[in-house]
């Protein structure tokens, strides 16, 4: 049994770091803790794809991987990041399923990733940022969840047309299909909201 | 392979510059490797709580429990308060044949003490209290024209009550209702004799009633209870002296016959 090693946890950093994810193959018999190590970011950045906020997103990562554990023995399917990614779309359901009956009740408030602070930049910049990510977002939450998924995942992401095929378990032409219509929405929404301002401008 | 909007240079169309500068400002999800750990801790240190049908049968153990519980005391406090209600307490508040009914299935299901040798009519007597009872929701009818209602509380008032009484039906004659403390009274009386099966309290329930109100709308009602209770706890001189009471009082009345009997049964 090969077990996941600190030298290709670090190797796994430095290529994330460096340039586009790419889904990694687990040699051998699958064993939670390699699937864990290997597949960890991956889902957080699914998850955080599927629209769940900044605060819940590890909360969310430790119920999938609660349902790897369980399920990982009975797995026998040979694509196992679309398994983990339809893992994460359930629990990303239920989850906003159950925010549903808590803001129900206790008039609960969304977290948005726009909230996180970019300390990085000046404060005029970060704001600047910060009122874009918001707007951003915004126009994402209006588009469908299968659009939405393709489009973040392959412009933000940074993941390949094939592997957001293998994720959806989809033919690539479908991924460009709704890459191609979730642009012309984005574009589209964009075009509006320009003319909203000029509009808005005009008037004042 | 499709060229990235982030990586793209020179757009012709502003809105397409525009949606590429707002992908810039959402940054890729970052490796956090101190997440990591700490989700894998949490994930090794996390127990099961058994299997999700074991949890779902449990849960519906309780909820089935706690429902027939609930269900079981509403119940026991919905037949609780009808069967009060049937004893004679709401028939203040049902038509004559309806509460007769009431009162008859109750008959049928609690009996009688039983009296050695002397044939009452328990029956009698309750069909009586019913009529009086019901006579209140005769009287409180909306359709009965007022004048008639005053003329029957003139008459109460003016103790000339008891002949129209017994020359009328209680429904046609509408007599006024008895105050709710006689009534309550009375009802207890017949409550503690019928259903507790407990003679003496019935007994002294009278007394009170009798002592309290001794020109009450119920007096004679009373007086057939009290004859009643006496016969089941055997006291024939309180039976006689009761029978011989409601005999000077009320010559022709609903329970004479009974009255009649209980005093030449127990006479030496």
């Amino acid at each position: 049994m090969q077990r996941w090693t600190s030298a290709q946890h670090e190797e796994s950093s430095a290529a994330w770091a460096a340039e586009a994810p790419r889904l990694p193959e687990i040699p051998g018999q699958l064993i939670f803790e390699n699937v864990y190590h290997a597949y960890f970011r991956h889902t957080v950045a699914w998850i955080r794809v599927l629209g769940v906020p900044e605060a819940e997103i590890e909360d969310i990562a430790q119920e999938v991987f609660l349902v790897v554990r369980r399920k990982l023995p009975h797995f026998r399917d040979g694509n196992l990041a679309g398994w983990l990614y339809r893992i994460a779309q359930l629990t990303v359901r239920n989850f906003r399923r159950r925010a549903w009956f808590k803001n129900l009740f206790s008039r609960g408030q969304n977290l948005d990733a726009t909230e996180v602070l970019d300390t990085s930049a000046s404060p005029a910049t970060a704001l600047e940022r910060k009122q874009d990510q918001r707007v951003l977002t915004q126009m994402l939450a209006r588009m469908s969840d299968k659009r939405r998924a393709t489009l973040v995942l392959f412009e933000i992401e940074g993941y390949s047309g094939q592997e957001i095929a293998t994720l959806h378990g989809v033919p690539v032409k479908t991924v460009w299909t709704r890459l191609h219509h979730a642009r012309k929405d984005l574009v589209a929404m964009v075009a509006a909201l320009r003319k909203q301002r000029e509009y808005e401008a005009g008037k004042s | 392979m499709k060229q990235r909007l982030l990586e793209m240079q020179g757009f012709r169309d502003p809105d397409e510059a525009e949606t590429a500068r707002l992908l810039r400002s959402l940054l890729p999800t970052r490796p956090n490797e101190l997440a990591e750990r700490r989700v894998y801790a949490r994930i090794c240190a996390w127990r099961s709580r058994g299997p999700r049908w074991a949890r779902v049968a449990v849960l519906v153990t309780v909820l089935l429990v706690s429902t027939s519980i609930l269900s079981a005391t509403l119940a026991r406090h919905w037949f609780a308060r009808s069967a009060e209600r049937s004893t004679g307490l709401t028939a203040l508040s049902m038509p004559a044949t309806q509460a007769k009914r009431a009162t008859a299935r109750q008959e049928q299901q609690v009996r009688p003490a039983p009296a050695d040798n002397i044939p009452t009519s328990p029956s009698a007597i309750d069909e009586g209290i019913v009529a009086s009872a019901s006579a209140a929701h005769v009287s409180s009818h909306r359709d009965r024209p007022r004048d008639l209602l005053a003329g029957k509380r003139q008459a109460v008032a003016s103790g000339d009550l008891r002949g129209s009484v017994e020359q009328e039906s209680p429904i046609e004659v509408a007599p006024a209702p008895p105050p709710p403390e006689e009534a309550a009274l009375v009802m207890a009386a017949l409550r503690s004799l019928r259903r507790e099966h407990n003679p003496v309290q019935a007994g002294a329930l009278l007394q009170t009633y009798l002592t309290r109100f001794p020109d009450g709308v119920l007096t004679e009602e009373a007086l057939a209870i009290g004859i009643e209770a006496a016969v089941a706890r055997h006291d024939a001189s309180s039976a006689t002296a009761l029978a011989k009471q409601y005999l000077e009082r009320y010559p022709a009345g609903r329970f004479g016959g009974l009255a009649r009997k209980t005093a030449s049964a127990t006479r030496p």
